[in-house]
């Protein structure tokens, strides 16, 4: 150690803070300069003298403070402190177990955010039906893709009366999400969004769409206005010649001793055995109008073909309760679908418009009009080719363009009560 | 089993009375209140300024006690805080125009004798045998007249035994700049007591 050094290390020296190697080449150098040495003396000898007694306070000072202590306390008490809380709670929440836990629970939390859940007024619903879309693929080959969603009280009935369908259990995503029943209802892009290509990648291109009754509206919003073009099912509707799928089925939470039996019937029905469907869904259609609309698609896809289906989409219709809800917008649908292929036009035309409302079936029932208005000028032309050159000044117009190109109302929604 | 209350820390003291136990604050009390008084007495020169510090200090213990984190040290928080409070008295005085540090000390009600004579009877038959009257005097009378700044590290270090680093963040500059102050205060008693380093030298 040089005497530079030690400079800088001689308070550390005098005071006893230095390390024992340190010190012990500190007082070797101290030890041999001839300056360092007579300076480290100097200053100890300084420190020995310079001690200044202890003077004591008066006997009453502690006294004096205790008593003004309490007086402070009085104004805060030291218990009731929000500072004091805060602290507590700080030094709580910096544990590593509580920033684990915390962690987990975001993760939780986010994960919810990405699964479709319930709305407030579905959850507050008890006796709130289940909606399921079932949409095959176009090739018939993959399986139909459902989904469920539904109420926890639902949920146990739900599988069975889907036909088999795996339904989700009340899991903590979807108590999260009826909890937040905002993400639901006010952001339908999004949900319908999520729903819509969950359903492509389930079934492999073929669509799927499950409705909620308060989500429903949002979620077949979406599909018709962006996804629908592109999807099986526009073809399958366009198209008079692909066997209609079952479209949509409204499921009360009472039908689950009857779940069986549908499942029963909509193996028939997907087997093609038409009548022996049809004689099934009828022994359940005395109490689920489900079961009618299966009914009536099986009439119609077997012997008895449109002029037997049409009465029972009528029926089905006619059941209380039913208008206004998908089981009813499907029964009218396809009931203007018959009409229109047995030349009730005027029939099928009134049902199709009626539908122009409902976001759901908007772009179904425009395509149904724009269908009819075509074919109706093929028929007027025709009729022209026909007509005697007599009458040339008579040029009839296929539907008036108002007709043609029925305003649609995108904005409107579903009748959530009577879903 | 809890250790009971005279072995443990200042910190853990001041934990208990965060949670309501008094007897806590008045441990740290019967701790600190000596060693308080004697830095404020050596700095303000009143006994009874210095007393009323050392209160008004505690009360400010008690209550800034919610924002007390056990990983400060007690030491380090109440030292702080009577600093300033003798800072603030100083700066008081100084506006009245009293008198200064270096000239004979004023009690509160005006002028009076020294610190060492108003100290001298609580321990003068201790000092009369070690040093002497005049001895005493001086020593008093140098650490006196030490710059503050000198002078707050000398006693903090001497009477209170703070390490230095826990000085630095008392009074708020580094560490290496304590330890010059340190060694500025050691050096100017050295110069004041020369005459007395032999006897300090047989004291060794």
């Amino acid at each position: 150690m040089d005497c530079a050094k030690f400079e800088s290390t001689l308070i550390d020296e005098l005071y006893g803070e230095l390390d024992d190697v340190t010190s012990a080449a500190a007082r070797q150098h101290a030890a041999g300069c001839a300056t360092c040495g007579p300076l480290l003396g100097g200053l100890k000898a300084t420190r020995q003298l310079a001690v200044l007694p202890m003077v004591s306070p008066s006997a009453d000072l502690e006294d004096r403070i205790l008593a003004a202590a309490r007086s402070a306390e009085k104004v805060v008490p030291i218990q009731g402190r929000p500072s004091r809380a805060f602290s507590w709670a700080t030094s709580v929440a910096m544990r590593p177990q509580v920033a684990m836990a915390a962690l987990f629970l975001v993760m939780v939390g986010s994960g919810a955010l990405f699964l479709r859940g319930q709305s407030k007024d579905e959850a507050s619903s008890a006796a709130a039906p289940v909606a399921v879309a079932i949409q095959p693929s176009p090739a018939a080959s993959a399986p139909p893709a459902v989904a469920v969603l539904a109420p926890p009280a639902t949920a146990a009935a739900a599988p069975g009366s889907i036909g088999g369908a795996a339904a989700q259990p009340p899991t903590e995503a979807a108590r999260v999400n009826k909890d937040d029943g905002t993400l639901a209802q006010n952001d339908p892009g999004d949900n319908a969004g999520y729903g819509t290509s969950t359903g492509h990648g389930r079934a492999g291109g073929g669509g799927l769409n499950a409705d909620t009754p308060a989500a429903g509206a949002p979620a077949a919003h979406y599909k018709s206005d962006s996804a629908r073009a592109r999807s099986a099912e526009a073809a399958r509707d366009l198209s008079s010649s692909t066997p209609p799928p079952p479209a949509a089925l409204a499921a009360p939470a009472a039908s689950a001793a009857a779940a069986p039996a549908f499942e029963g019937a909509m193996a028939l029905y997907r087997a093609g055995q038409y009548g022996d469907a049809a004689r099934a869904f009828d022994g359940l259609a005395a109490n689920d109008a489900r079961a009618a609309l299966m009914a009536a698609r099986s009439v119609r896809d077997g012997n008895g073909g449109c002029a037997a289906a049409v009465p029972r989409f009528d029926a089905v219709l006619s059941r209380p309760g039913v208008p206004g809800t998908v089981t009813g917008y499907d029964a009218t649908l396809e009931g203007g679908r018959c009409l229109q292929a047995q030349g009730s036009t005027d029939a099928a035309r009134t049902r199709f418009q009626s539908l122009l409302s409902v976001p759901a079936y908007t772009s179904r029932a425009q395509a149904e009009l724009d269908a009819l208005s075509r074919a109706q000028g093929q028929v007027a032309a025709r009729r022209d080719e026909k007509a005697p050159a007599a009458q040339p000044t008579v040029a009839p117009q296929a539907s008036p363009p108002a007709q043609r190109q029925a305003p649609a109302k995108p904005k409107a929604s579903f009748n959530q009560n009577s879903l | 089993m809890t250790a009971p209350l005279p072995e443990i820390s200042d910190e853990a003291l001041m934990i208990r009375y965060q949670r309501g136990e008094r007897v806590a604050l008045t441990l740290l009390v019967r701790r600190h209140q000596t060693p308080l008084f004697n830095f404020a007495l050596r700095q303000l020169g009143a006994p009874q300024q210095a007393e009323d510090v050392v209160q008004e200090a505690f009360v400010r213990v008690v209550q800034k006690a919610g924002e007390f984190k056990h990983e400060a040290r007690f030491t380090t928080w109440v030292y702080t805080i009577t600093r300033n409070l003798c800072i603030d008295q100083l700066r008081k005085r100084a506006l009245r125009r009293h008198a200064s540090l270096d000239a004979p000390r004023s009690s509160d009600e005006g002028e009076g004798p020294t610190l060492g004579e108003q100290t001298e009877d609580s321990r003068a038959s201790v000092e009369r045998e070690a040093t002497g009257n005049e001895l005493r005097d001086r020593i008093a009378k140098a650490v006196e007249t030490l710059p503050d700044d000198q002078r707050e590290v000398f006693l903090m270090r001497e009477m209170s035994n703070l390490p230095f680093k826990e000085i630095a963040e008392i009074v708020g500059v580094p560490e290496n700049t304590v330890k010059s102050r340190m060694r500025y205060a050691l050096e100017r008693l050295q110069q004041a007591l020369g005459e007395y380093e032999e006897h300090a030298r047989a004291l060794r």
